[in-house]
């Protein structure tokens, strides 16, 4: 563990101490919390790195990783584009493009009845056969090629590295193609909880060997993957809805955010900052995706992530059977649902199916309005880690860092990821034919790979966590009654502003626009 | 029983019980009426309600297209 007043920056912890997780039981309520690194490793008594070794910290390291991910895949959209793409983006004809690494990069398809559909379906008379083989193959090659370099790079053995990933990647292929059932899928159970599971069935049965642990890196994934996402926040969306919805998505939210989280520290007195945020903002912003993205820039651990996760699904499959079902009995207009609905529930999946349930309107409004919520987790991640480094990390004098200890304790990725989104937001709204090159670079490979690798993170929190780590969460009901205020906070002022919003000051604006 | 002798048995019998409810119990449920209904309705639709975000959902390429196709947003078009 940290000691107080010597805690090195974020993701300045290397791999190798990574490699080395321990499970640690101890969750002291002052403890300097720290995202997913486990406490016991020697190594974490190790001194600081210089600062001249920041280019090989395992933040910058997830950066580099990205960066070079990102950059091929643009490379490969960029250099398939055919000759009279550009002329007919321009003269604003309809033109898709497909990236060309999309067959080689995959993930287990969904299935009904026999899990080998995830994998192989033969043709039907109306569908192709489908083979996601070569796309599952491809995504272990590139990411094992690549992380076993980086492994190098930061000084631990690529070859251990090598040895164990097969398995944790065959661990995580299992869990995306029990997320791949449809009943799993149509209830809103994401990947992300089978992850937890088929790692938790290992590590409380015959426990996690010690020999996997090299490939057991879930902070370097997650970081990994946050960097590909950002990719995925594109600016230029957020005004897909104009000003109601901007209203709706991100006055509301941060407004919730901030006002759970001081009901969680000084109403509730939650001894964990971390699990109070990270609750806080997967329940206001959208679900698994922010709670990943504030539980890293915040530093919690990993069974905080793993229960704010288990909190948000629980709550989210509830809120999309009842909401619609309230929305149709109270007579609201298809619009005011939507926004209801796009503005609570969580996940972005549920959000799209309760509001289909309304109605294409109501689909329309409350899927736009969750993408409008999407793009907030950049900004989430960012001020959580200003804040987190700036306040809740200051040393105990209560003296304020300067903004050389600022950046110092800043968790680099951060940077990456908001990068990520501001570049690709400039190339989707300025770039000749931008939205269909950054989109079938998006739906082609990075989202796939950004997908897997928050699926190793997990399976990695699985396998690094014991079941009786995370039964004094539960005692007290604390982080439940966080949740419950959270989101009946969210739900009042959501239905509010929606009201005002599309009802009352733009009523006619949007009417005319969604007839 | 050996501590390692366990530790494989509770595992089989959790490979068990997953195998179980993912071979077995979920594709009979798959196949009742309402849920069959159910996910083809959300298949014709292109919604998959476990997307973790916009980007993974097939229902917003055409809202999207739409929405962007307009120009801005909603209350640009006065």
């Amino acid at each position: 563990m940290y000691r107080s007043g010597s805690t090195p920056p974020h993701g300045e912890v290397g791999l190798l101490n990574l490699a080395a997780n321990h499970i640690s039981n101890n969750i002291e309520p002052t403890r300097q919390s720290q995202f997913v690194n486990d406490t016991n490793s020697p190594a974490s008594e190790s001194p600081e790195p210089h600062r001249s070794d920041v280019r090989v910290s395992e933040d910058w390291l997830a950066i580099w990783c990205a960066g070079i991910l990102l950059i091929i895949s643009l490379a490969a959209v960029w250099l398939s584009v055919p000759d009279e793409f550009t002329a007919r983006s321009t003269a604003g004809e309809e033109v898709s493009l497909t990236s060309p690494l999309k067959g080689w990069l995959g993930k287990p398809g969904k299935w009904t009845e026999s899990p080998v559909d995830a994998f192989y379906r033969p043709a039907t008379e109306t569908l192709p056969a489908t083979n996601t083989l070569w796309g599952i193959g491809g995504v272990f090659v590139v990411i094992a090629v690549l992380f076993a370099v980086a492994t190098r790079i930061h000084g631990a053995s690529a070859g251990a590295f090598l040895k164990a990933f097969p398995l944790v990647f065959l661990l995580a292929t299992l869990a995306y193609t029990m997320a791949g059932q449809t009943v799993v899928k149509a209830y809103n159970l994401e990947y992300a909880l089978w992850a937890l599971l088929v790692g938790l069935v290992i590590s409380n049965t015959i426990g996690t060997p010690t020999w996997l642990k090299p490939a057991v890196l879930t902070e370097f994934y997650i970081k990994t993957g946050l960097v590909l996402l950002g990719a995925e926040v594109l600016m230029s969306r957020l005004m897909a809805l104009g000003v109601p919805g901007i209203f709706v998505a991100w006055v509301v939210t941060p407004i919730v955010l901030v006002t759970t989280y001081i009901f969680g520290q000084k109403v509730l007195k939650i001894p964990s900052k971390s699990l109070n945020m990270v609750i806080s903002a997967d329940m206001s912003v959208c679900g698994v995706s922010a709670a990943i993205a504030t539980a890293a820039a915040c530093k919690a651990k990993k069974e905080e992530l793993s229960l704010a996760i288990g909190l948000s699904l629980s709550f989210t499959v509830v809120m999309m059977i009842i909401m619609p079902a309230v929305i149709k009995a109270t007579g609201m207009s298809e619009i005011l649902g939507g926004a209801w609905l796009g503005g609570t529930i969580d996940s972005t999946g549920a959000v799209a199916a309760a509001g289909a349930t309304l109605g294409d309107r109501a689909l329309e409004v409350a899927a736009t309005v969750k993408m409008i919520q999407n793009i907030l987790i950049g900004v989430t991640a960012f001020c959580v880690a200003i804040y987190w480094v700036t306040f809740v990390e200051r040393d105990p004098t209560g003296q304020r860092p300067g903004i050389s200890e600022v950046w110092h304790r800043f968790p680099k990725f951060v940077l990456g990821f908001i990068g990520a989104s501001i570049l690709f937001s400039l190339l989707h709204a300025n770039l000749a034919g931008g939205p269909e090159i950054v989109d079938a670079m998006i739906s082609g490979s990075t989202k796939t790979l950004r997908g897997w690798f928050f699926c190793l993170a997990f399976v990695s929190i699985g396998l690094g966590t014991n079941f009786q780590a995370l039964m004094p969460y539960f005692r007290g009901g604390k982080p439940l009654m966080l949740y419950a205020f959270g989101q009946t906070l969210n739900l009042t002022l959501t239905l509010l502003m929606a009201w005002l919003m599309f009802e009352v000051v733009f009523r006619e604006t949007v009417q005319g626009v969604m007839p | 029983m050996s501590k390692n002798a366990a530790g494989v048995v509770r595992l089989a019998a959790a490979s068990l019980v997953l195998g179980l409810i993912w071979c077995v119990a979920l594709p009979q449920f798959a196949a009742t009426p309402r849920m069959h209904a159910r996910i083809e309705w959300l298949e014709e639709r292109g919604i998959d309600p476990s997307a973790m975000y916009y980007t993974e959902l097939e229902a917003m390429r055409p809202i999207l297209r739409r929405l962007e196709g307009h120009g801005t947003g909603v209350c640009s078009r006065d």
